[in-house]
């Protein structure tokens, strides 16, 4: 896949992952792992952007004993992803015509 | 390999990196050996699978530049746009320049009536009692006519001043709203330009 297009399609993974109950590191990247595959290191640099670009809030919580972060999506977060969602409507339409025009072809 | 030698030889080999990063970045690998270890691993088990040492580093010291390239390259012009923005400057400058004084007068103007407002209402709202007590107290004396008179104006002053204090109030209301519009326009405004 695509170097960019691989980035894009992980910080909005990330922020879906979040979307619905705020998540920790370690369950972040067991819930995109099925679809896509990322390493810890790019989830690291992948939260500290979204973090920057005000998408995701942190927060420190005792977990047994110790200390982990959680990530919280935010209306920036939930646009972003209202956004993909638009523009792969569109990607997706002209996939079927690539796909439909390579049948015809065929 | 167990946690701490794991994280130590990160240390080492992240030693290039600012003290800050250096410390979230351990922190984050210690949490997720923890978080692997709670489902039931070894901690040797846990580390392996995070991966090498020396790879992880790697691509922590590649991703840390390609942020820092990120950033440098929003900032970055052509030596071309660099001699038209220098050479142009005196034009676009004062323009620039003369275009926010003028904003600014205008909002400067803005306020300086709703502020002179007030002071209309205060004035006015001041005199109705005291054409009022002053009517009452003339009627009573020689002067009747004229303290009729007074009381009326007095409660004219009144009607006056309350149809005074609505207008001033939205006013007022009106321009705060509008300059918090602009000012969340303007934050957008350069919000978006971080983003991008």
């Amino acid at each position: 896949m695509d170097i960019q297009l691989k980035r894009g399609l992980l910080d909005v993974c990330v922020l879906a992952a979040i979307k619905n109950e705020d998540s920790y590191g370690y369950k972040i990247i067991k819930d995109i792992q099925p679809y896509i595959e990322m390493s810890e290191s790019t989830l690291y640099t992948i939260l500290k952007r979204l973090e920057l670009y005000k998408m995701l809030t942190v927060r420190t919580s005792e977990h047994r004993g110790r200390l982990r972060k959680y990530y919280h999506i935010t209306e920036a977060g939930l646009r972003k992803i209202e956004d993909f969602k638009n523009e792969w409507r569109e990607v997706m339409s002209i996939y079927k015509f690539v796909i439909k025009e390579d049948t015809v072809n065929d | 390999m167990i946690k701490q030698e794991f994280l130590n030889e990160l240390k080492k080999r992240l030693s290039s990196l600012s003290k800050k990063d250096v410390f979230e970045h351990l922190n984050f690998y210690n949490e997720m050996i923890d978080d692997i270890i709670e489902e039931g691993v070894s901690e040797s088990e846990a580390v392996s699978r995070i991966g090498r040492v020396d790879e992880i580093a790697s691509q922590i010291l590649s991703e840390s530049r390609d942020t820092k390239n990120e950033c440098a390259s929003l900032k970055k012009y052509s030596a071309w746009e660099i001699v038209l923005l220098v050479l142009g400057s005196p034009v676009w400058a004062a323009l620039v320049i003369s275009a926010f004084a003028v904003v600014f007068s205008l909002y400067a103007a803005l306020w300086s009536l709703i502020v002179s407002l007030w002071p209309v209402f205060i004035s006015v709202a001041v005199c109705s009692p005291v054409g009022i007590i002053g009517g009452i107290v003339y009627s009573f004396g020689e002067l009747r006519v004229t303290g009729f008179a007074l009381m009326g104006i007095g409660l004219s002053f009144v009607g006056l001043s309350i149809l005074l204090f609505d207008a001033c109030k939205a006013a007022t209301r009106g321009t705060v709203i509008l300059t918090a519009n602009v000012g969340q326009k303007i934050k957008k405004c350069f919000g978006k330009k971080r983003e991008g």
